[in-house]
């Protein structure tokens, strides 16, 4: 009997194994034409073109605020800097417990406007609106509101304030290039269906130089946790998610950066409020309303880095940053269960959710089963020690050539490093990625999962901000120095939202179900 | 000698492993392989950078220096002059060194740097033939560039090459070359105007507008206004209204007033703006008669269309419609209709304030706050 279970959990693993590596190789091809087709008609001519243009749309840039005094002003200073000829930004600070607002208020001249806010969608009460009285910062506008618990609330205030057809959503603590906005509404612009959203690369921000809110030298990061998850970036945009684009089955738009089709969002009914993935959630929801609607909609995807932000300095706030985000996935398939494997949903139902579910919410599961198994093997003499080293290399091979792969690809979109030593050293840590960082993603990931499951409290705002310590900035005399030191922020006032577990939020909504038809 | 001994046992000793190990290591070492061949590649791809920006760094501000000189100084050179001074410094005329004089050239232009020499350059450096060659070139991205140079630095002389690509299978080529020919041709510019497959995309428009500035300089744009009638695109119909309104062309009031009994809402709506950009004031009455039985979008266009005739004749309609509008975005638009409707408007305006209140009161209020810059 035990020797049957091993037998077929080998073959399971050798296809499970052997699936993931032709994704990746399919992905691999496509990402490689999609990149070719954006390089081929798109040049920086057409950036001219739309800045001179009368029929450039209006963009809303949304960003949500909380705990972030280390790093707003220069935050806010950078989105203000983009190049673009009819854009607002919004920033929206959701109760935030530290001198944000305060430092806002201070450096852009601000003062309460009366502000006709209508609640489109629902969010956590908004208190007031601020503008500036400097009309260098006309463009800007400060939306408080009472703390929601999540960005995703925050997000659907800063929509209900917005008030042009599409909008960027970005954190505050991302620094954006100036030409984000011409590069991201081009997809949106040159297409014949309407696209509902358009994400772009993110990078790491730790080891670069900023002046003024502006990226003046790209290099990857020194600290090997950011380098790594600058590795991985590079890898999940533009093979993963420039290869989706291809067959228009974009999974994700980040939250860092996306662009949005604003009277989509507002009609699948803005973000889930209640979201730990609310950017997934949010273009699960959009495609299904054009689905619903049949409405034939485009996600776009473009291969250049637009955004740059702070990494996790170290592996405990990687682990809660890892940790929200597959409890937010675990809550996204909990969600938009009726999706999965739903022909209805077309590409999305039988090709873009199975994937995720299959190759990215049941790997973690997986793999651990796969090494607990494997010691419980060792323990008992099972493990063949002629062949286990030939697939463990084989994993670990496969693992670098995708690494190259991503590099080159990077290198044929834009070379953002300056010298090829910086590009060597990226390659050099995709040898030692799957053996160091790629077991604690792993373990974050059921982390996220069992908090998930057992209801564990969840916060938006975890990442403790470091500063931009190659921020440089002028002082009186014009001479560039160095802004910030680096603090942490005060952990303890970080909202916490108590979730109900997943077994009683099934009991609600049984519940729920059964007052319906009481009702009816 | 050893490692073939070697090899040949290994080969020897794989065949006898079980056909999945085989297949393992038969994958692991295509992936060794392909890493290495990835790194010779990256290597030459980063080497080839480097020397470009190298060469870009060395002769860069160089050829800055000498079109400056040649383009907005009162100083003479012959087209020898020109080339042999360009030679200096790139070291040899080629397709990749005319690329860094073109894109230097194309940067002046973006930066709206005038000057009536832009041709000599063109002609020493013989540019015209470098972007032919561009143009026959395999590579789109070549191809897409040239039809951008070439507008760019106002080289109307690639009428057939153009024509050549408006029927290429290669749609977004097709496309491209099917906009440009608005621009590069002076003898039918609107060929293609008939040719539109589908809805004009948001991108085209752009690219169009920017082509009849061009036209509208040259005084070509006579003509532009029938193809409202002619077309039976309606995107194209919405597109052609506007950029009447926007170049102020005169004599169309009919066929404008004829869109205003469209099907299409969005051409009724295009139609309306125009009316107002044209100021064709004798047609307000109407659209205050049509207002009710129109739709949002035709609404809000009937708002702005009447603001911007200021004719202090629609005052109290404007006041009317507010207090009937459920709409807060429509709410805000009238209201700075009103606010900017006259010395009246304001008297108005602020008789509105004194008597509505909660939210209403507050939509006023922020329409009226200078500080918010989009209502």
């Amino acid at each position: 009997m035990f020797d049957i279970f091993v037998k077929v959990y080998e073959y399971f693993i050798f296809f499970y194994a052997t699936a993931l590596i032709l994704s990746y190789l399919i992905l691999s091809v496509f990402s490689f034409i999609a990149i070719n087709k954006y390089k081929s008609y798109n040049t920086d001519i057409d950036d001219e073109e739309l800045l001179n243009s009368n029929l450039a749309p209006g963009i809303s840039v949304i960003a949500p605020a909380y705990n972030e005094e280390k790093t707003i002003i220069i935050n806010v200073k950078s989105l203000l800097t983009l190049n673009y000829p009819l854009f607002e930004v919004i920033i929206v600070n959701d109760g935030s417990k530290d001198k944000t607002l305060d430092l806002l208020i201070e450096e852009f001249d601000l003062v309460e406007a009366p502000f006709a806010y209508v609640e489109k969608i629902k969010s956590k009460p908004y208190k007031r609106t601020f503008k500036s009285e400097n009309p260098k910062y006309e463009i800007l506008t400060v939306i408080d509101k009472e703390n929601g618990g999540t960005k995703a609330d925050a997000f659907n205030a800063g929509l209900n304030a917005s008030i042009f057809p599409y909008y960027l959503n970005t954190d505050v603590d991302c620094i954006l290039a100036r030409n984000t906005l011409t590069k991201m509404i081009k997809p949106i612009l040159n297409s014949k269906v309407r696209v509902i959203a358009v994400g772009a690369t993110l990078r790491m921000s730790n080891n670069c130089e900023i002046e003024e809110g502006v990226i003046t030298r790209v290099r990857p990061p020194k600290a090997l946790i950011p380098r790594f998850q600058e590795l991985e970036y590079i890898r999940s945009y533009l093979l993963g998610k420039m290869g989706w684009e291809l067959i228009n089955s974009v999974p994700n738009v980040s939250g860092g950066l996306g662009m949005f089709d604003k009277e989509i969002a507002i009609k699948a009914g803005g973000y889930g409020a209640d979201s730990h993935a609310e950017d997934m959630d949010m273009l699960t929801r959009m495609a299904a309303h054009m689905m619903n609607n049949r409405m034939e909609y485009k996600i776009g995807y473009i291969p250049l880095s637009c955004c740059w932000t702070e990494g996790p300095p170290n592996i405990q706030i990687l682990g809660r940053q890892r940790t929200r985000w597959a409890s937010g996935l675990f809550q996204m398939f909990s969600d938009h269960r009726k999706i999965l494997f739903n022909p209805s949903y077309k590409r999305l139902g039988l090709i873009t959710f199975p994937y995720i579910f299959i190759f990215e919410f049941l790997a973690p599961i997986i793999e651990a089963f796969g090494i607990l198994f494997s010691i419980f093997l060792l323990f008992y003499g099972y493990v063949n020690w002629s062949f286990a080293p030939l697939i463990l290399l084989y994993s670990y091979t496969f693992a670098i050539m995708i690494s190259s792969i991503v590099i080159i690809w990077d290198q044929m979109t834009f070379k953002y490093y300056n010298t090829t030593r910086e590009v060597v050293s990226l390659f050099l840590t995709a040898f030692i990625e799957p053996i160091l960082y790629h077991p604690m993603i792993m373990f974050f990931s059921l982390k996220g999962y069992f908090s998930y499951i057992t209801s564990r409290e969840l916060a938006w705002g975890t990442m403790t901000r470091q500063g931009f310590e190659n921020e440089k900035k002028k002082d009186e005399n014009g001479t560039i120095i160095d802004a910030n030191e680096p603090s942490e922020l005060p952990k303890d006032d970080i909202p916490k939202e108590k979730k109900p577990s997943i077994f009683n939020r099934l009991k609600k909504n049984k519940q729920d179900s059964n007052s319906e038809t009481f009702k009816t | 000698m050893k490692f073939v001994e070697w090899f040949l046992s290994f080969i020897f000793k794989i065949k006898t492993f079980p056909l999945i190990i085989q297949i393992t290591v038969f994958l692991t070492m295509f992936f060794i392989i392909a890493t290495l061949a990835l790194v010779i590649t990256i290597y030459t791809i980063r080497k080839r950078h480097n020397k470009l920006q190298k060469k870009l760094k060395n002769s860069v501000p160089d050829i800055k220096i000498l079109f400056e000189e040649i383009l907005f100084t009162d100083k003479k050179f012959s087209e020898q002059e020109i080339f042999d001074s360009f030679e200096d410094i790139v070291g040899t005329v080629n397709k990749e060194s005319l690329d860094i004089g073109v894109d230097v050239l194309v940067q002046f232009k973006n930066d709206d740097k005038e000057s009536k020499k832009y041709t000599l350059i063109i002609s020493a450096l013989d540019i015209v033939r470098h972007l032919e060659e561009k143009f026959d070139s395999r590579s789109n991205s070549q191809k897409m560039d040239a039809f951008q140079e070439a507008f760019v630095l106002n080289l109307n002389r690639f009428d057939s090459k153009v024509l050549q690509y408006a029927y290429s299978k290669n749609k977004r080529i097709r496309s491209e070359a099917r906009n440009s020919y608005l621009a590069l041709s002076t003898n039918d510019p609107y060929r293609f105007f008939d040719d539109f497959e589908g809805s004009l995309t948001k991108w085209d428009e752009i690219e169009l507008m920017q082509y009849l500035k061009l036209q509208s300089v040259r005084g070509n744009l006579e003509g532009l206004g029938k193809w409202i009638n002619y077309s039976k695109n309606d995107s194209l119909v919405i597109f052609l209204i506007k950029m009447v309104g926007f170049f102020k062309q005169k004599g169309i009031d009919d066929i404008l007033l004829e869109k205003l009994e469209d099907d299409n809402a969005n051409i009724r709506a295009e139609a309306i703006l125009t009316l107002g950009e044209l100021d064709i004031k004798d047609t307000e009455e109407t659209l205050i008669e049509r207002y009710y039985t129109e739709p949002e979008v035709c609404q809000v266009a009937i708002v702005r269309t009447i603001r911007k005739f200021n004719t202090g004749k629609s005052l109290n309609f404007l006041q009317e419609i507010f207090g009937e509008s459920n709409n807060t975005d429509t709410k805000k638009i009238i209201a700075e209709a009103i606010l900017n409707y006259s010395y009246e408007g304001k008297i108005a305006f602020q008789n509105l304030k004194n008597t509505l209140k909660d939210f209403d009161l507050l939509i006023l209020k922020h329409v009226e706050t200078p500080l918010i810059k989009y209502k």
